[in-house]
């Protein structure tokens, strides 16, 4: 009894089919077929992950980095108002109070939307829960302070400086590992859009070739000019590579965009508040303990925000898209990254409010009592400050909108993608198949 | 005399100040926002509505606010007073057209802030032309903060005002110090309040120790039962818009809660009514500039909210309507104008200190479908 092994009978099938005309039609199809359904799957899995990886970051990755930045503004506002509020004394400033329960409002629910986008990211969960704890501890520094304050109890000024000490290790401690965490993530949703995607071109350029040489070997053996089926495969194929091709392009260009003209200016635009609100926070707490190294403190951080005085004509520089008369420093590197008429504006103002705040600061700092100090710097500093703040505000409010609309445009471009490839080649297999047995056909 | 269908909480001084300062596409329904980046350039007629008598106007010799920045633009301006108050804006100009995907016809409208906020969360309104408004830079930051719109990116606001108590002193025979001295019986059929229902319920929160800038459906309930109490004891004779000051000229209120705007006004006429934020505290607001979407002159509409924050502009504006001037500066200038604009800028009324400042709410807290709830039952105990 003789065996004959599965492959040697493949060979064999082969051998004999190529003998005949009908049945060397017969190999390219399946060879078509073949390569299509690899096509089909390979473009599918790639055009699929192009869009998963586009709507997670449009969803989750772009909106909780944003609400991270957005955390450590309002931490920081929150801060400076509650020292603001603290230094009107039992009197308390009903304005200052309210921006802080606001920003402290802001910073909770912040923390919320992060924890609700981050779904299962077990890290960023376990930072989230440590911030909590410690926004909650801040919460309760400050109202300590506040009721020690109004009654007129000597541990005031500790609790308030416990709570600024707590509110900037927070920042530069859990909330920047947060920071870190949700970069990590945006970066891996950009970096897994293009996974599979050379190996999904590849095999669509040699589907490709195979129809056109299946379409060639027709031509030849029938002198006909064209199979139309298989001339309408080969369309379908090159309509899908393109349109893969294309969305990897203008996913990328968009998040490229993203990054470059709304992420990066965010960033930016944090650390000018952050700085900001840091010297505004050493001031006040100066004014309140009297602790001259406070000063220097502020002096560091107002340095970082501007290093060089901003006049009326710095300002026009600033509109019109001159970097070289940009005061230097957060506000002058903010200034190069605007990118329109409207966001070199709101850095303009920003950069003025700025200087009118630097302006009270002098004013305050050669008062000459404590009582002088502490009105001008409840009255107009905290006035001019939240000028400069709520500038600020308006420049991230642009990077924002930015930044969410290029992760946005990246995702809309990958939408249809998956569904759109997968009915193109499906399409594509079945006029292949057709177009060759319209000629297996012929010999019947 | 003020006709009727101009009548509004906006009233004037007169003039006589502003004559002394002479020498000084959108998601929704076919409506798309304007570009983002840059306004582009100003083509045509620019529209505006507002309310009634709030800006000077053309005198000898002395062109109004529109006139001036028409000469200063080249720009014509097509200047509307037909906002009655904000229940025509939402009934007339803002329920038949944005909200149905219709532009309003108007490049600039001018709302109170809590319609400003509404509309903005129904992303109604395109963001401002900052690049075409460096005065934005003269905005009182106090006015940049609202949770709503951090930075007034939507907004620009046109002017602000108190509502406090005003009174007739030879009709109390005594001084009014609080909004507890308004309920008082002695007082009983001779009181008058105004027909904003989050200015009542704000008065009627401070008086239950509670801060209207925080309000809740509750604590809001809580000031609803207060006032359907006080008006259930004859206490108030009606509820008014601007009538008020006439009810207060003629006696038929002895006191009444009033915008500062307005009684300013009046005491050029009647020095001897007296107008006073309450010992509780009072109540703040402001009407804003607005460009709804589909707005098609979004570039001169910037340029007019440049040109109202120059100071001196805004000043001859302030001292013709009385209000306060959203515009850091405008007091130095009325002050720098001498004769009756000096005295505006001395005035308590106009320019509060900052103690007073500090007993002055604006209303928030609440959301659109509580404040509908508590605008039927307003409704329901005021008859307006």
């Amino acid at each position: 009894m003789t065996t004959v092994t599965p492959t040697r009978s493949v060979g064999r099938r082969v051998e004999a089919a190529s003998r005949t005309t009908p049945g060397r039609y017969r190999l390219w199809s399946l060879a078509a077929a073949a390569i299509l359904v690899l096509a089909t799957v390979t473009a599918t899995a790639s055009a699929t992950r192009m869009r998963s990886s586009t709507h997670r970051a449009r969803d989750e990755s772009g909106p909780v980095l944003v609400a991270t930045q957005q955390l450590v503004s309002s931490l920081a506002e929150a801060d400076a108002a509650a020292s603001a509020a603290f230094l009107s004394g039992r009197n308390e400033d009903p304005e200052q109070r309210r921006l802080y329960e606001q920003a402290l409002a802001r910073s909770g629910q912040q923390v919320e939307d992060i924890a609700a986008l981050a779904g299962r990211d077990q890290a960023v969960r376990d930072i989230l829960r440590r911030v909590s704890v410690q926004l909650t501890q801040y919460a309760g520094l400050v109202e300590a302070a506040r009721a020690s304050n109004k009654s007129g109890t000597a541990d005031a000024n500790g609790y308030l400086v416990s709570a600024v000490s707590l509110a900037g290790g927070l920042v530069q401690g859990d909330v920047k590992a947060l920071t870190d965490r949700t970069q990590s993530n945006l970066a891996h949703d950009e970096d897994d859009r293009r996974a599979g995607f050379y190996v999904a071109v590849l095999v669509l350029v040699v589907a490709l070739a195979v129809l056109v040489a299946g379409q060639a070997t027709l031509t030849r053996a029938s002198r006909r000019i064209v199979n139309p089926p298989l001339a309408l495969a080969t369309v379908l194929t090159l309509v899908a590579a393109g349109w893969l091709v294309r969305a990897d392009q203008t996913s990328g260009d968009a998040l490229a965009a993203a990054r470059k003209d709304g992420y990066d200016s965010i960033v930016l635009t944090t650390q000018l508040a952050s700085a900001g609100f840091g010297a505004k926070a050493a001031d006040t707490l100066a004014v309140i303990t009297g602790d001259a190294a406070q000063r220097s403190v502020a002096d560091a951080e107002a340095q970082l925000v501007a290093n060089t005085p901003v006049s009326a004509s710095v300002a026009d520089s600033i509109r019109q898209g001159r970097a070289a008369g940009a005061p230097g420093g957060l506000l002058g590197q903010a200034a190069t990254a605007a990118d329109t008429a409207r966001e070199r504006a709101a850095v303009a103002e920003a950069a003025l409010r700025w200087q009118r705040y630097e302006a009270t600061v002098t004013t305050l700092r050669a008062a000459p009592n404590q009582a002088a100090a502490t009105a001008i710097a409840v009255g107009p500093a905290s006035s001019d400050f939240n000028g400069f703040n709520f500038s600020v505000e308006s420049i991230l409010g642009q990077n924002r909108g930015q930044f969410l609309d290029g992760l946005a445009t990246a995702a809309d471009r990958t939408t249809r993608l998956p569904t759109g490839i997968l009915l193109l080649l499906l399409a594509a297999l079945a006029t292949a198949l057709w177009g060759f047995q319209l000629r297996i056909n012929d010999y019947r | 005399m003020t006709p009727p269908d101009l009548m509004s909480r906006r009233t004037f001084l007169g003039g006589a100040a502003a004559l002394a300062l002479g020498a000084a596409a959108c998601s929704r329904g076919g409506l798309r926002a304007a570009p983002t980046g840059d306004a582009g350039k100003s083509t045509g007629r620019l529209k505006v509505l507002n309310w009634a008598l709030y800006i000077d106007t053309d005198a000898p010799g002395q062109p109004g606010t529109v006139a001036r920045f028409e000469q200063a633009t080249g720009t014509k301006v097509d200047y509307s007073e037909a906002y009655n108050d904000n229940r025509y804006g939402q009934d007339k100009v803002f329920g038949p057209t944005l909200e149905k995907g219709k532009p309003t016809g108007f490049d600039v409208i001018v709302p109170t802030y809590w319609l400003v906020a509404d509309l903005l969360s129904r992303d109604l309104l395109n963001e401002i032309p900052l690049e075409r408004i460096p005065n934005h830079v003269n905005l009182d930051p106090a006015l940049l903060g609202t949770s709503w719109d951090q930075g007034a990116r939507f907004q620009l606001p046109w002017q602000a005002g108190f509502t406090g108590i005003a009174y007739n002193p030879a009709l109390t025979r005594k001084e009014i110090k609080s909004f507890a001295d308004l309920l008082d019986p002695a007082l009983k059929g001779k009181v008058g309040m105004v027909t904003e229902m989050r200015e009542v319920l704000g008065f009627f929160m401070l008086a239950n120790g509670q801060d209207p800038s925080r309000a809740t459906a509750a604590n809001a309930d809580a000031a609803l039962d207060r006032l359907e109490a006080v008006v259930g004891s004859g206490q108030v004779l009606k509820f008014t818009g601007n009538e008020y000051v006439d009810s207060i000229k003629n006696g038929e209120f002895a006191a009444c809660l009033a915008w500062s705007g307005g009684v300013l006004g009046l005491q050029t006429e009647r020095p001897d009514i007296k107008f006073v934020f309450p010992a509780e505290g009072g109540m703040r607001w402001f009407d804003s500039m607005i460009i709804p979407k589909g707005a098609t002159n979004v570039a001169a509409a910037g340029d007019w909210m440049n040109f109202v924050y120059d100071p001196a502009n805004a000043a001859k504006i302030t001292a013709a309507v009385g209000y306060v001037s959203p515009v850091v500066g405008v007091k130095d200038v009325l002050a720098k104008a001498g004769g009756d604009a000096a005295k505006l800028a001395a005035s308590p009324v106009l320019f509060p200190d900052d103690a007073t400042r500090r007993r002055l709410y604006f209303w928030s807290g609440t959301t659109p479908a509580e404040e509908a709830a508590l605008q039927a039952r307003f409704t329901k105990i005021t008859g307006v």
